[in-house]
């Protein structure tokens, strides 16, 4: 399969940003729970971080506001994947799938790794 | 209470943002963050602060960045470009005052009556004048690869002008200033022609007559002096104008006639006058934005001419030559990117009110609808 190779690679806090949105619209603080649920508690977005991100995917047309709530007085903004986001998340994880498969088929020949060392 | 002090701690840190990106995310921001603070916390943590900081920070850079990037700035370059390329034309056409040879009768004015251009003349002239032609060709990238060839070459004799006449060079440190602005702003990325069309083709003649004018009357006035300053040649009037012009830190307009000073004196003015109007009626933002990117070559004439004239004085008097001492470097380069900068910030600030402005006209503008 053929990728792109003009687009940059997505930095892991955008890719797992686009993978929490991909099924649902979520809120700043839900993104955040989920991410943490998607790497296996592994990477917890910091504020600054998740919104320099949400700002710019937004500007690149990738995710856009879904609706906005008020929740005991406080704002909550819901985002939605767009169809270029959905696009883009999908030859990344191709990508990345592909990557994968390789660094795995490669181990398993060079016989370094036990066989099971691979998930 | 706690929830209060940490919400009003939140804010102060969210205060690091640009305004376009508090506007947008800063309510929705608080709620994340007091969403993520444990029961008690009074105090925002460390590695959240830094980060909001970080982030912060970066964002006010990509707000600059994106507004210098904008077509504002690139219009206000382009304009920029041309107009110093053509005052950089017309300084190397002072140069041509040199090709007349000394009168008999003033022997001690040699280093202005040399009678012959060197190579570094020669090359200025047709070098800025090739920027000129590049720009109005609708070759940008052209015009600012010999731009800054102009640049590097000026930058490569400076060193070795400095040692042998210093006061010289630090009073011409503005032409290279400018030159150095020309460039930086040809290079600033701008459709083919910008320049012209932000500028006018009425503008541009305007302004090309005015500095072929300086340059006819300095041109003039040295060839008639040379002819005529003889033995008996009577009084003649000088007008003194201050220009650390091609080696000479006074450019004299002579003439033999009150009359003769009168036309001078208004030739320059007009002149004057033309360049003026012709940058001032431009549309506002190229106005604001050429007048922010040739503040530095402008905050630096004034440093050198209103600090630096004792030491110019003292330089004539002692038989060795002084240099400026390392703080008065610092000074020479840090004021100009500082008028830079600041003059950014003043064309942001104007600009963004005048968008207010223009957001309470409309609303005002629909509240009257509503209410008829």
């Amino acid at each position: 399969m053929l990728l792109d190779v003009t687009d940059k690679p997505l930095t892991e806090p955008t890719f797992l940003i686009l993978t929490a949105l991909a099924e649902t619209p979520q809120h700043g603080y839900g993104v955040i729970e989920d991410v943490l649920r998607i790497s296996d508690g592994r990477v917890r977005l910091r504020a600054g971080t998740l919104y320099a991100v949400l700002d710019r995917l937004r500007v690149e047309g990738l995710i856009e506001v879904d609706r906005e709530e008020v929740v005991q007085s406080r704002l909550r903004r819901y985002y939605r994947l767009t169809a270029v986001g959905a696009r883009r998340l999908a030859e990344e994880a191709a990508r990345l799938r592909h990557h994968a498969n390789q660094a795995g088929a490669r181990l398993r020949r060079s016989g370094l790794l036990a066989e099971g060392g691979l998930a | 209470m706690s929830g209060h002090d940490l919400e009003r701690r939140y804010r102060r840190l969210l205060a690091v943002y640009p305004w376009e990106h508090r506007r947008r995310y800063e309510e929705e921001m608080l709620a994340v963050l007091l969403a993520s603070a444990r029961p008690d916390q009074r105090r925002p943590g460390l590695a959240e602060s830094a980060n909001l900081i970080r982030s912060g920070l970066r964002a006010r850079l990509g707000t600059t960045a994106r507004g210098l990037a904008g077509p504002g700035w690139a219009d206000g370059a382009a304009v920029t470009g041309l107009l110093a390329a053509l005052v950089l034309v017309a300084l190397g056409g002072f140069a041509l005052t040199r090709l007349a040879s000394q009168p008999a009768s003033e022997p001690e004015l040699s280093p202005y009556f040399v009678g012959h251009l060197d190579a570094a003349d020669w090359l200025h002239l047709i070098g800025w004048g090739a920027v000129c032609v590049g720009v109005l060709a609708g070759l940008p990238r052209t015009a600012a690869a010999l731009a800054w060839a102009a640049v590097v070459a000026q930058a490569v004799v400076l060193p070795g002008q400095y040692q042998t006449n210093p006061v010289t060079t630090v009073n011409s440190l503005w032409q290279f200033a400018l030159a150095l602005v020309a460039a930086a702003a040809l290079t600033v990325p701008a459709p083919r022609r910008r320049a012209l069309a932000a500028l006018g083709a009425r503008r541009l003649l305007a302004v090309a007559l005015a500095l072929a004018l300086v340059d006819g009357l300095f041109l003039v006035s040295r060839f008639k002096e040379v002819e005529t300053l003889g033995p008996g040649a009577g009084s003649y009037h000088v007008l003194g104008v201050y220009a650390p012009l091609d080696g000479a830190s006074r450019a004299e307009l002579i003439s033999f006639s009150a009359l003769g000073g009168w036309l001078n004196l208004a030739g320059v003015a007009a002149a004057g006058l033309t360049l003026l109007v012709a940058v001032a009626t431009l549309a506002g933002p190229v106005r604001r934005r050429v007048a922010a990117l040739l503040a530095p070559v402008a905050a630096l004439v004034v440093l050198v001419d209103s600090t630096l004239d004792g030491w110019a004085s003292s330089n004539s008097y002692l038989d060795h030559h002084v240099g400026l001492v390392p703080a008065q470097w610092t000074v020479l380069v840090a004021a100009p990117l500082l008028t830079f900068a600041l003059g950014v910030l003043l064309v942001r600030r104007r600009e963004h009110t005048l968008q207010m402005v223009a957001l309470g006209r409309a609303a005002d503008r629909e509240g009257s609808v509503a209410d008829s």
